[in-house]
């Protein structure tokens, strides 16, 4: 997943959240004016300043209503509406304190500034102009003809407009920010595009290094190590069961794209119990333990990544453990099913081990690494070796490649 | 509200698009020292104690050179310690200009302190996760209350003491709120986009992964056809194994452990750097002893996939001169990259800054260092 919006996205997020920032300075600029004048008339009732509180609840539902939807309806409904209201707040400000002084004028300039900040229906900055201009006008105007028909006179405040032009500054200012780094934002999502499809291949080729590994090099071994003359008929079948299917079918994609996320529910049919029966061909006495239930948990995917690995984990046991027992315990949780394979051989330590040897890394790590899974690793020499593999189910099972790192 | 925008800024989530809003943080940073000043100088008859107002100005100043140099794409990621620093100087310089009007203050002369404050709040919002701008925002908005109480309970202020502290926590408190809205709508319209494009991204990898299986087992198939095939096929047919299939099947056994040993030792970033420098790459341009290239995660892969492209193709740096090196720590790994500059340092600072800073984001303890013509970026990363 790339990082951060992309280019033709950023020029209307801002403008949205530009829109959605001013409408909650004007909620609070409200509240505000309306504890303000409450708190006024707390302390002197004979300032009958009610009708002022009441103008502002109108403001408080259409502001709500703007910020919630921004639609041009929404947005000439709040002027519409809220002229008035400001013009009847104004009036009863202006006719209850007289003189009208600084904290009359504070309470006039936040409904004021309140009413010109509606981030409407914008999605560009010149609408977003456009809208705090119209709400402005109208706000300065209810302000003037109150004053004007109480006082007889209009004294205008600079507050208002140093806001507005404030607004449009920014405004402006975010416009013409947003062109810089365009290139090396796309150059961002190429890189993102890149190493999806890196891990795409990479989880591809792993399995299909996996397969190689527990197929052909198996077969070599075996021949390599084989007495002259007639060849074992078990090693004759399974290589030309092999060979049939490495090159007559599509073996790869079969192998992974079995990979239908939908969730197992026949556990009998698992391809770890399929392994184990394989295993117990070659005369290891495999003794299973534990939720044999949890398996119809795995998805697809996870069932065949956790049939292969462990059945490499019982194959090292033939090979190096020097013992034919082992014991294989699933545990089932909501979020994974665990795998273990003791056995109580002659053990290893894994850092002394060949760099060339492959089987725990490439046909176990790799193979569980690519499903979001993970592969812990006991063994002391002498002692035996238990290897612990957790591969996520359900929600938490990787999506297509997300999670094959190298 | 989103677990994701309690704990993430804007920043971290699109470090390019902060990087584009900068210049409303330095117009900002520079505003508030201009602002102050004039507004100092404009009110200096009311001034009754000259030391204080001109200590303000000096703690004006430190929060905003905080401000412009703090939201610095070389310093990504914005702290919490200095966001606290920017919005505490600043209340420090509110109270010191409250205290020097002594009592002669009217109504809030000094309203100015409170906008201030108000306006650096808005400015970090990009920076810092929404919970801990409210907090930030609240936070001052109570301190800026109590001072201007404290000013107009010493002084003939002809206005009830709750006005006095709406009047006064009015700048903070709006544009505080109003950044931490702001940020919220981006973080919202970013897990917007996240979540379509995570699901665009699976259909089109779906539809990707049949090509890819299929070429990768024509490669398979091809190696496999070469020499596995027929040995294996006149073994099946004749069922019985010579000295010199033996000796064969040994040979093919040790070729493709090696050729499978290549593969599984080449990470990413190898793989990256081949292709990204073409013929000039001589396969010892990475240094990753423990290869801990695999332990980055999705976003820091994407991050240095992209820098390294960058410097492959760009002209700031000697392509021949570019080495990575990743070296385990005491708590996971960190990285160290190495060219020679060809260019002018503010070219190179310029055409490489959107880089670092996203770097900076996704990777921890990014330091750059530049001794013409070398420069040298290190950058550390957890791994499991």
């Amino acid at each position: 997943m790339s990082i951060g919006l992309p280019a033709h996205l950023r020029k209307e997020s801002v403008s949205r959240a530009f829109a959605r920032a001013i409408n909650t300075v004007a909620f609070i600029c409200f509240s505000l004016a309306f504890v303000g004048v409450v708190t006024l008339y707390a302390g002197d009732p004979s300032r009958y300043l009610l009708p002022a509180a009441i103008a502002l609840i109108p403001l408080f539902v259409t502001i709500t209503l703007v910020n919630r939807y921004r639609t041009v309806f929404f947005t000439v409904a709040h002027l519409v509406i809220g002229g008035p209201a400001v013009y009847w707040f104004s009036l009863t400000v202006i006719s209850q304190l007289q003189p009208v002084g600084v904290v009359g004028h504070y309470l006039l300039n936040l409904v004021g500034i309140a009413l010109m900040l509606v981030g409407g229906a914008s999605r560009t900055v010149g609408w977003s102009i456009l809208w705090c201009t119209v709400g402005l006008g109208v706000s300065q105007g209810a302000v003037a003809l109150a004053s004007l028909q109480w006082q007889g006179y209009v004294h205008p405040h600079p507050a208002p407009v140093v806001v507005y032009v404030a607004v449009v500054a920014v405004l402006v200012i975010l416009r013409l920010s947003q062109r810089g780094v365009r290139r090396v934002q796309s150059h961002l999502h190429r890189a993102a595009r890149d190493d999806e499809f890196a891990s795409l291949r990479y989880g591809i080729e792993a399995t299909s290094a996996a397969v190689m590994h527990d197929t052909v090099l198996g077969h070599l071994a075996a021949i390599a190590n084989a007495p002259f003359g007639a060849m074992n008929p078990k090693l004759q079948r399974d290589i030309k069961r092999d060979l049939e299917v490495l090159v007559g079918e599509e073996w790869l994609s079969e192998a992974t794209l079995d990979s239908t996320d939908s969730v197992r529910h026949d556990w009998q049919n698992s391809a770890l119990l399929a392994a184990i029966t394989e295993v117990r061909a070659l005369e290891l006495v495999v003794e299973v333990t534990g939720d044999l239930t949890a398996l119809s948990r795995l998805d697809a995917r996870g069932d065949a990544a956790l049939g292969p690995a462990v059945k490499q984990c019982l194959v090292n046991v033939i090979k190096h453990s020097g013992v034919m027992q082992a014991e294989v315990a699933i545990f089932g949780s909501d979020h994974e099913v665990s795998v273990l394979v003791v056995d109580a051989g002659k053990g290893f330590n894994e850092a002394e081990t060949g760099a060339d040897r492959l089987g725990l890394r490439q046909s176990v790590r790799r193979r569980i690494e690519i499903v979001s899974g993970t592969v812990h690793v006991w063994s002391t020499p002498e002692l035996g070796t238990s290897v612990m593999i957790r591969v996520p189910v359900g929600e938490d099972a990787p999506a297509l490649t997300a999670s094959a790192i190298q | 509200m989103t677990a994701l925008a309690d704990t993430e800024s804007i920043q971290q989530l699109d470090p390019l698009g902060t990087l584009d809003g900068r210049p409303v943080s330095v117009v900002a940073g520079v505003g508030l020292l201009t602002f102050g000043s004039v507004m100092t100088w404009a009110t200096a008859s009311a001034v009754a104690q000259p030391l204080f107002a001109n200590l303000a100005l000096v703690f004006i100043a430190l929060s905003s050179l905080s401000l412009i140099v703090g939201t610095s794409p070389l310093r990504a990621p914005f702290s919490g310690g200095l966001h606290a620093a920017v919005i505490g100087f600043l209340v420090i310089a509110f109270a010191l200009s409250s205290a020097s009007l002594g009592s002669s203050a009217e109504v809030l002369t000094d309203f100015w302190g409170p906008l201030l404050i108000g306006v650096a709040c808005m400015a970090l919002a990009p920076y810092r996760p929404i919970a801990e701008l409210v907090t930030m925002g609240v936070v001052a908005s109570i301190f800026t209350g109590f001072i201007a109480l404290v000013q107009s309970s010493v002084s003939d202020v002809h206005a009830p003491a709750m006005i006095v502290i709406l009047y006064s926590v009015t700048p903070v408190l709006t544009m505080s709120l109003g950044g931490a809205a702001f940020v919220r709508s981006l973080i919202r319209t970013h897990e917007r986009w996240v979540s379509r494009a995570q699901r665009a991204t699976m259909r089109q990898l779906r539809r990707q992964h049949e090509g890819v299986a299929r070429s990768v087992q024509q490669d398979r198939v091809t190696i496999l056809n070469r020499d596995i095939v027929p040995l294996f096929a006149e073994l099946a047919q004749r069922g019985i194994i010579s000295p010199e299939d033996r000796a064969r099947a040994a040979e093919y056994s040790e070729s493709i452990r090696e050729l499978m040993v290549a593969e599984v030792n080449r990470s990413w970033l190898e793989s990256v750097v081949a292709s990204s420098f073409g013929s000039l790459d001589d396969g010892n341009r990475v240094y990753d002893p423990h290869r801990l290239a695999g332990a980055m995660t999705p976003h820091q892969r994407t991050a240095l996939r992209a820098a390294v492209l960058a410097v492959a193709t760009g002209g700031e740096i000697d392509r021949q001169s570019v080495r990575l090196s990743i070296e385990k720590t005491k708590v996971g790994a960190a990285i160290t990259v190495t060219g020679v500059i060809t260019s002018s340092e503010s070219s190179w600072r310029s055409s490489l800054a959107p880089y670092l800073a996203v770097l900076r984001v996704v990777f921890t303890g990014l330091r750059i260092s530049y001794r013409s013509p070398s420069l040298t970026v290190r950058f550390t990363y957890d791994t499991p």
